[in-house]
């Protein structure tokens, strides 16, 4: 049984700035809150975590960077092996092929 | 035994004396009544004409015929910079700005004007050069006026409209993604879009938002650091604007440049750099700078169709055309103080 989680619901309609310091509902909030726990849960699980970006006005390119590419670099994982256990869903396909670009900029950086 | 104060002729001395000195402490006191309320009449005659002495006759400035930045950048900036050096002279004066005869408004310059004037306010200058002005004589640029909520922020007795086709001009300093969604309820409200139509547009503003936050404390802009957000509708597009007083795009890569000692490009040329993400961000992080491309991509969405930013001297149009970005560079004669984005959207009935 997968973990689902729908950002809109759950988190916010109105993603925001990078870090917590610059606004409310920031990728580093989300972070920190959300993603790593319910990744870790998944991973005791052994089941994906499935992240559903719809129902939001949008993603900041700097809440996604900091969401799905810190995730990267605090998981000290592969960006290959996340997504073995996180499955992001959205209609709006940009919004995936943007994460999986950050993920692999983070990687590149972080994860020798 | 005969004691001085028992002697008669020394207690009708001490009366005597007693009344003597009352008399002379009521006249003393009434004389220093008298003087206390010269001393104050003075003052108050000297204060004024203090104020009459030193304060010079009006400064007019007279406001281009065609009052934007967007359509007419050269003389509106000219205008801004004359105003700008007036407020921040040594000199006090009354500046009076002469709106009469302007016959084009749009609500760019206003938003720059209301900008300007906020910046004196928060600076305390409002006292030593107050501005007045008069309203134009045309009436569609008097119901510029009104209609873009200019007014609201003014101290005037003109009657406010609220009119269903204009957002209200929102400004703040903080991050506020509330104000991008208000921005995409407008193209809601006023086009057939949709939620995952309009995520091009909270982005942008979301990430323009976030640039005027970070750079807000290594600026050394003429005014202090805000942003203003503005949306419009006409019968085939929305028109969405948002400006940033900061010192601008140029002029922030312009300083990182100098500290590398690299030579000086146009700044239509800095700005298409930045645009095209050719300059890391202050952080000079790999992970970081991407705001700036994703605010020149959303041209390639299929809702937006325009983008204009102008930005110290550069003025850059970005359209597209068979599913390319169209790209128009142009430097301006003068420098505008901060970024202005403006922007149109595609009116789906």
């Amino acid at each position: 049984m997968d973990i689902y989680y729908k950002i809109s619901k759950e988190f916010t309609d109105t993603p925001g700035p990078r870090l917590i310091n610059e606004g409310n509902y920031s990728g580093e909030l989300f972070l920190s809150s959300v993603l790593i726990p319910k990744f870790k849960e998944a991973l005791a699980l052994k089941c994906n975590l499935v992240i559903d970006l719809d129902g939001t006005y949008g993603y900041p390119p700097s809440f996604l960077d900091e969401a799905f590419g810190g995730l990267v670099k605090e998981m000290n994982m592969k960006k290959n092996l996340i997504l073995n256990n996180l499955i992001i869903k959205s209609s709006r396909r940009h919004y995936i092929e943007k994460i999986h670009t950050r993920m692999a900029v983070w990687e590149d950086l972080y994860i020798k | 035994m005969n004691i001085k104060t028992n002697n008669k002729n020394y207690v009708l001395w001490k009366k005597r004396r007693d009344t003597k000195v009352h008399k002379l402490n009521v006249k003393k006191k009434k004389w220093r009544k008298e003087r206390r309320k010269q001393i104050s009449t003075k003052k108050i005659d000297r204060s004024v004409k203090y104020l009459e002495r030193d304060y010079l006759p009006d400064k007019f400035i007279n406001v281009p015929k065609h009052f934007s930045i967007i359509n007419n950048p050269n003389d509106t900036i000219s205008f801004f910079d004359q105003l700008i050096e007036l407020i921040y002279s040594k000199v006090k004066q009354k500046i009076y700005m002469n709106m009469k005869n302007v016959e084009v408004i749009t609500v760019d310059a206003l938003i720059y004007l209301l900008a300007v004037i906020k910046n004196m306010r928060a600076r305390g200058m409002v006292h030593k050069n107050p501005i007045r002005g008069n309203y134009p004589d045309n009436k569609e640029a008097f119901a510029v006026f009104v209609r873009s909520g200019f007014l609201d922020y003014m101290n005037n007795g003109v009657e406010k409209i609220d009119s269903k086709d204009i957002s209200r001009i929102y400004y703040g300093s903080n991050y506020d993604q509330n104000i991008s969604k208000k921005m995409c309820i407008f193209a809601h409200e006023h086009s057939a879009l949709t939620i995952d139509d309009t995520d091009y547009l909270y982005n942008s503003i979301c990430e323009m938002m976030l640039n005027t936050v970070q750079h807000a404390y290594e600026s050394s802009s003429k005014l202090i650091n805000n942003w203003y957000s503005y949306a419009e509708c006409n019968e085939n597009e929305l028109i969405y604007m948002f400006f940033d007083t900061g010192e601008g795009i140029a002029k922030t890569i312009d300083r990182r440049m100098g500290f590398l000692g690299l030579s000086r490009e146009k700044d239509s040329d800095l700005l298409s750099s930045a645009l095209n993400g050719d300059f890391r961000t202050s952080t000079k992080l790999k992970t970081r700078g991407s705001g700036l491309v994703s605010i020149k991509n959303s041209v390639g969405s299929d809702m937006i169709k325009y983008l204009s930013v102008i930005t110290n001297k550069a003025s850059n149009v970005y359209e597209i055309n068979d599913k390319i970005i169209v790209e128009k560079k142009n430097d301006m004669d003068g420098s505008l103080t901060g970024t202005l984005y403006y922007w149109k959207v595609r009116r789906v009935k």
